[in-house]
């Protein structure tokens, strides 16, 4: 359907943003590209879009070369940031502006917009101006005046950012509905990482204009492959081991035995959730002192502090209410909860 | 894909009229101002700079302080009566500020001419003033209130009173009134309180204010002409006199160009004491 | 409480000095005779009179071509260079910005000797045409201003989505940055009709006789003498330059209203 290859693109002052970036999205899919401001990801976007030309490298859509070819010839549609929606024009007329420009007939235009109107729930709304609309209206229109064109790909630019944080979730809900529903090619920028392995069926996690991994949602969650994808994924505690004699380690809570063979000297990290707690010393448990309950709804989020002052972030199910501040217990470490990042 | 012709769709016929228009012209002025002229009043290709030395003439030198001092007493007067005004709207309602703002704008977009003319109507011996004054029997005949210096100062005080408050109020209005307060509590009375914060904080506005009236009242020209009366008071009628009248088009170049540094050196100190204020291009 | 008082009062009395002098103008040109002291009762016959005048009325036609041709064009030209000075970085970019505002401070006089000059080495007789050349030359800048005043608002997001959705640049500049720019132009025409027929000093010298404005015509009525006719006259420009000043008013609040809405 789409794919890209090496990619690159620098700004004028020459400084780069994107380094060969290859990616391949298959007809259907939902891919998130993950990534914090300044990564380049909406200039690949606007590549994608052919709002902007790479410097090097090639834009496929369905096998052919677009890599030039400019925005308004392409079979790609965008929801924009803060939708752009024309604040000259009404509802109506700004989702058909699009068919208005390759000349459809009037009365087909006004079934259609009649089609997408009912699609977004936006029935009612059509003589409106933007200014008059919600957040979410708004976003809406967006997505209606780029659904509009059949596109063969659909190219959102944090779509959600503007949106207030319940609209948001239940937004997300409706997008990913509707993708599903009709089959749609998406391909969405988010710097919001929640929402990309909420939505997607893919991630690609976008750091200084390079990839810097990609897989799916729950790869990217349970098996980072670099410190940075573990630090901006989720929360993560960081350990690092130091090879004492074969697979005995030295890490910040004492010593470890692993039983594969592993480099001298590396970082594993391990997720909220997966330390556990027991009131009795067990084999690979370490001694703590429980500070910072935080209670969040279903999870209750604690910081476990060692004799040296480390400290671990844990997370249990709210539940277990038992814990109380200043409580001594022992973190139990499993080895198949780390993750090694190298 | 921007095409470069569309940008120069865009960018030349502007820049080409300014360049025409405005650029020649203005340096036309700056290469007559060194011509000469025969008796009929013929421009000659043949240079000197005897212009620029009767400058120095006291007979020349006469207009131009006259000019300057004109100028300054406008602006002075302008300031004196405009910063009352101007502290008045910028302490009372939001709402009523913006109709009071109004109120001093609207004449301002009238035509100049007919605010000019009125004053001739009110000011001449058969007008509404001396009228009044006769019925009071203040006076046993009508006085001559027109043609005068103090006429042309009425005029022009009243052309440019707008240009004061405007940038005036801008300042004042930025004018914390916690901080009156405040030095008042501490005791301060109503002049040191004018003096040490509402002066001071109010600087930006009176040198935007200053320069709006000044530079524009030099070069004001049917003003003097009209109210005035004497039409070589000041060197914008000088200048006008030496094209129309006199024919000597190479002093009146040289006197325009006097007048174009004059305003050029008094942007550019503006500008340079306030960096970011852009007061004087914001006219309308 | 006080002070407040006395400041009131003498905000009052500025204002007076501000509106009688018109005012009175106004109601004077409404008069039975020609004394502008005494109102002797009310009569249109200054506007009879006005009405007959056969170099008036020329004078005033003069002026309303000369103000349409010279803000259509002055709009025009100002429009693109706001734009493109918007949209694009070059060389001498700097000199450029400093050439828009010299017709902003230098002196009307010495504008005004300028264009004298430049039309007599052209060999251009003076007529409406130089007058309206000037006309263009004062009114630009202005122009360009406000445009540029709504260029700073404007979203160029806008132009993507518009070719995101298929629109060649000449239609994303038809369809959309003209559309949202319409009421800035409007304005900025409308302020440069105000500015052409509030102009007499740089009329005064490129007019000559055969394209003499109504500012001009006034100009030397007023040299001549006070006549109530000028009164008659002055007010209806009044009524004029007001009208056009509150249109340009109304124009600039739609734009306003509409971009803070859309925050």
């Amino acid at each position: 359907m789409l794919e890209l290859c090496t990619i690159s693109k620098a700004f004028l002052k020459g400084q780069p943003v994107l380094k060969d970036i290859s990616l391949k999205v298959e007809k259907g899919e939902f891919l998130a590209v993950l990534g914090p401001s300044g990564c380049g990801k909406t200039t690949l976007l606007r590549i994608i879009a052919g709002l902007e030309y790479p410097d090097k490298g090639d834009v496929y859509i369905n096998g052919q070369a677009m890599t030039h070819l400019p925005a308004e010839k392409r079979p790609v549609n965008t929801v924009f940031q803060n939708y752009a929606l024309f604040p000259h024009l009404t509802v109506e007329e700004n989702i058909a502006f699009g068919l208005k420009i390759r000349k459809i007939e009037k009365a087909q235009i006004r079934q259609k917009v009649k089609e997408m109107l009912s699609l977004v729930h936006l029935e009612g709304l059509g003589k409106r101006y933007p200014h008059e609309l919600s957040g979410g209206q708004k976003q809406r229109v967006a997505l209606a005046r780029a659904l509009i064109n059949e596109p063969q790909l659909l190219l959102l630019d944090e779509p959600m950012a503007a949106l207030d944080e319940s609209l948001r979730k239940k937004m997300q809900v409706e997008l990913k509905k509707l993708q599903r529903e009709l089959e749609l090619t998406f391909v969405m920028v988010t710097h919001d990482q929640e929402e990309a392995l909420a939505m997607a069926d893919r991630v690609l996690l976008l750091y200084n204009g390079q990839i810097e991994q990609e897989g799916k949602p729950h790869e990217l969650y349970y098996t980072p492959k670099s410190r940075f994808a573990a630090e901006f994924i989720g929360q993560n505690n960081f350990f690092h081991f130091s090879q004492l004699a074969g697979q005995e380690y030295q890490f910040e809570l004492g010593r470890f035995i692993f039983t594969q063979k592993l480099p001298p000297s590396f970082t594993a990290a391990i997720r909220p959730e997966k330390v556990h707690l027991s009131t009795t010393s067990v084999e690979k448990s370490y001694p703590v002192e429980i500070r910072n309950i935080i209670f969040r709804g279903a999870n209750i989020f604690f910081t476990a502090v060692t004799h040296d002052g480390f400290e671990i972030l844990g997370e249990l199910p709210a539940e277990n209410i038992q814990l109380e501040e200043g409580q001594e217990v022992y973190i139990h470490i499993r080895e198949a909860d780390l993750v090694i990042i190298a | 894909m921007r095409q470069s012709w569309f940008k120069y769709f865009l960018l030349m016929p502007g820049t080409l009229w300014l360049g025409l228009f405005v650029a020649f012209p203005t340096l036309l002025v700056f290469l007559t101002s060194f011509l000469s002229r025969n008796t009929y009043g013929r421009l000659l290709w043949e240079f000197q700079i005897d212009t620029y030395l009767r400058l120095f003439q006291w007979e020349e030198w006469i207009v131009i302080l006259r000019s300057l001092k004109l100028s300054l007493e406008v602006t002075v007067v302008c300031l004196i009566t405009g910063f009352p005004l101007a502290y008045y709207i910028s302490r009372v309602k939001k709402s009523i500020q913006l109709f009071l703002l109004l109120l001093v704008v609207i004449p301002f977009l009238t035509s100049s001419l007919v605010r000019t003319y009125a004053w001739i109507t009110l000011l001449q011996k058969e007008g509404l003033i001396n009228r009044l004054l006769l019925s009071l029997g203040w006076i046993e005949e009508p006085l001559e209130l027109l043609y005068n210096e103090a006429a042309v100062l009425l005029g022009m005080t009243y052309m440019f009173l707008p240009f004061m408050v405007l940038p005036l109020y801008a300042a004042l209005e930025k004018l914390d009134t916690s901080l009156l307060d405040a030095a008042r509590d501490l005791g301060a009375g109503a002049i040191t309180v004018f003096l040490k914060i509402i002066l001071p904080m109010s600087r930006q506005g009176i040198l935007a204010g200053s320069l709006l009236v000044f530079v524009p009242s030099l070069g004001y020209f049917f003003i003097p002409d009209l109210l005035g009366g004497n039409r070589t008071l000041l060197m914008s009628n000088y200048i006008a006199t030496r094209f129309s009248q006199a024919r000597d088009w190479p002093f009146g170049a040289t006197l325009s160009v006097l007048l174009i540094l004059l305003t050029l050196a008094l942007v550019y100190l503006f500008q340079k004491k306030n960096p970011k204020d852009n007061a004087h291009e914001k006219k309308v | 409480m006080k002070r407040r008082y006395s400041l009131l009062v003498y905000a009052l009395i500025l204002y007076l000095f501000l509106y009688l002098p018109i005012m009175l103008v106004v109601i004077f040109s409404f008069n039975e005779t020609n004394s502008q002291s005494s109102f002797e009762g009310f009569s249109f016959k200054w506007y009879e009179a006005l009405f007959e005048n056969e170099r008036v009325l020329s004078a005033a036609r003069n002026s309303l071509v000369v103000a349409t041709l010279s803000a259509i064009l002055a709009t025009f030209l100002g429009t693109l260079l706001a734009f493109g000075m918007w949209r694009y970085h070059f060389r001498g970019k700097g000199i450029l910005e400093a050439f828009l505002h010299i017709p902003l401070v230098l002196p009307e006089v010495v504008m005004g000797i300028s264009f004298l000059l430049f039309f007599s080495l052209l060999g251009l007789r003076l007529s409406l045409l130089t007058v309206i050349l000037s006309h263009v030359t004062f009114a630009l800048p202005y122009a360009a201003l406000v445009v540029r005043s709504q260029l700073e608002q404007y979203d160029t997001t806008l132009e993507d989505a518009a070719r995101d959705l298929g629109a060649s640049p000449l239609e994303v500049l038809g369809k959309v940055t003209l559309p949202i720019l319409m009421p800035g132009i409007a304005a900025a025409v409308l302020l440069s009709v105000i500015l052409s027929l509030d102009d007499v000093v740089i009329s005064f010298f490129v007019s000559g006789v055969r394209g003499m404005t109504l500012p001009v015509k006034i100009f030397s009525m007023v040299r001549a003498g006070v006549k109530p006719d000028i009164n008659a006259l002055s007010t209806l420009m009044l009524i004029g330059t007001f009208l056009l000043a509150l249109g340009a008013k109304k124009l600039f609040e739609h734009f306003e209203s509409r971009r803070t809405l859309v925050k």
